[in-house]
């Protein structure tokens, strides 16, 4: 466990994510996990926001619409910016299709990161199997650096959860959820069991309490 | 001045607050005091009490303002209208103005800025009560509060006022140490650099107390530094299995 500045390494190791070098040592840069890599050391932050990363699977709302994009809220500093052509193709004709009747504002997406370097905003992507709009669930906000407990190690904690309650989850990696239900009782079981995963990510047996919440009948 | 003024240090070397000349006051960290920012923190020293929360980064607004090649800071040092003795008027103040400059420029090398440009990172500190060395006290508060939202840091920032009162150099001034000494001087310390981000002074010293003076004030930052540290630790503490 390290906190920003502290010294995690010093010689020939190269500075991963969440780590710079300071006068030839590795220092950390947020509160986090060290991590030890073959020849590097990285912190995982247990604090922050969502940093884009290419090839992320996340999920978004339309934000902005105009005559050849979309802007995407992804819950991160940047919108996602949604081409038109890659949604109608190359020959997107602007004078013939209209954007606004694609996905109008509000619109939830699930779309993938194709590209992003921070001085340009995220290329989005909905071009593969299981992407494009979603119309039918509910969506929660998680802390970024908690979806990864969400997810669990290998996916357990989310195909647990899915069991648990029969119900389809997506896990955007930008800290959005979206549970695939519009059954109010399970619904509300489920956001329990995320902000239950948000608060207490750090603790023992959370995936035992989580299903146990899920699997609770509900007191009249 | 008058000759009927309280002595500020006693014959036995004790100052008005019982503390020796070289003792900090008392300090009370409490994390993620808000829930609706993304990092915030109840800091109190002494009597001083002080609410510091963290926005962002997120897009600038207006957008001329962002910067193509990193992202910008925006403090605002305010006072509570009942932080003082006597009712402050709530509008910003020319001191708070130029304290919320200080206080971002001192914020301003430690934060890796580099890594989210055309973005603001907002620091809100709100002095809830006040009782000398506000401007360090809202710093160190500001480090927390940047560090639990999880920006991006090159290390944590710590400040401490040294001064002269009777004669004699002290450290961690309050109010009264403040106004009736001879000298105040805040400084603020990045341990983790070896380098100094804020140093001010007001009142006269010779040149050797001034330098006994910023020594004492380091000494002072790096204990303040190390129950930062301490904080954040007990904070986030993980158990021994995800520890690895």
């Amino acid at each position: 466990m390290v906190v920003p500045g502290e010294v995690t390494a010093s010689g020939n190791l190269m500075p991963g994510d969440n780590t710079i070098r300071i006068d030839g040592s590795i220092v950390a840069t947020r509160v986090g996990i060290l991590r030890r890599g073959p020849d590097s050391m990285s912190v995982i932050p247990l604090r922050g926001f969502y940093v884009p990363r290419v090839d992320d699977l996340v999920i978004g709302v339309v934000c902005d619409v105009s005559y050849n994009m979309w802007k995407v809220d992804i819950n991160c500093p940047y919108y996602g910016i949604l081409p038109a052509t890659d949604v109608f193709g190359r020959r997107f004709d602007p004078t013939k299709d209209d954007p606004l009747r694609k996905f109008d504002i509000g619109t939830v997406l699930r779309a993938k990161i194709t590209a992003f370097d921070r001085s340009q905003d995220p290329l989005l992507t909905i071009r593969e199997q299981g992407l494009g709009k979603v119309d039918f669930g509910f969506l929660v906000k998680v802390n970024p650096s908690k979806i990864a407990r969400v997810i669990g190690r290998g996916g357990s904690m989310l195909s647990k959860i899915q069991q648990a309650s029969n119900t389809r989850v997506v896990v955007g990696q930008n800290g959005l959820v979206l549970l695939a239900t519009e059954e109010p009782v399970m619904r509300d079981k489920l956001i329990k069991a995320l902000k239950l995963i948000e608060e207490e990510a750090h603790t023992y047996g959370l995936t035992e309490k989580v299903i146990e919440l899920i699997s609770s009948k509900v007191e009249e | 001045m008058s000759e009927e003024r309280k002595k500020l240090i006693d014959e036995k070397g004790e100052r008005a607050d019982g503390r020796k000349p070289d003792e900090l006051r008392p300090i009370r960290i409490q994390l993620g005091y808000l829930k609706h920012a993304d990092g915030s923190v109840l800091y109190e020293q002494g009597k001083c009490k002080i609410l510091a929360a963290v926005f962002g980064p997120s897009e600038v607004h207006p957008k001329h303002l962002e910067l193509p090649d990193r992202a910008i800071l925006r403090a605002r040092y305010h006072m509570a209208p009942f932080s003082v003795e006597e009712r402050k008027s709530p509008a910003p103040s020319r001191r708070e103005i130029e304290l919320s400059m200080v206080i971002r420029n001192a914020l301003e090398p430690i934060v890796i800025t580099e890594l989210f440009p055309r973005t603001v990172v907002g620091i809100f500190i709100e002095v809830l009560q006040a009782d000398g060395g506000t401007r360090v006290a809202g710093l160190t508060a500001a480090a927390l509060a940047l560090a639990d939202a999880g920006i991006p840091l090159r290390g944590l920032v710590a400040g401490c006022a040294a001064g002269k009162a009777d004669g004699q150099m002290i450290l961690d001034l309050d109010d009264v140490e403040d106004k009736e000494g001879e000298a105040d001087m805040p400084v603020a310390y990045v341990p983790t650099m070896n380098k100094i981000s804020l140093l001010q002074m007001d009142g006269i010293m010779t040149r050797d107390e001034f330098k006994q003076g910023v020594s004492m004030a380091i000494n002072g930052s790096m204990k303040i530094y190390a129950m930062q540290v301490g904080a954040l630790k007990s904070k986030y503490r993980l158990p021994e299995d995800l520890e690895r």
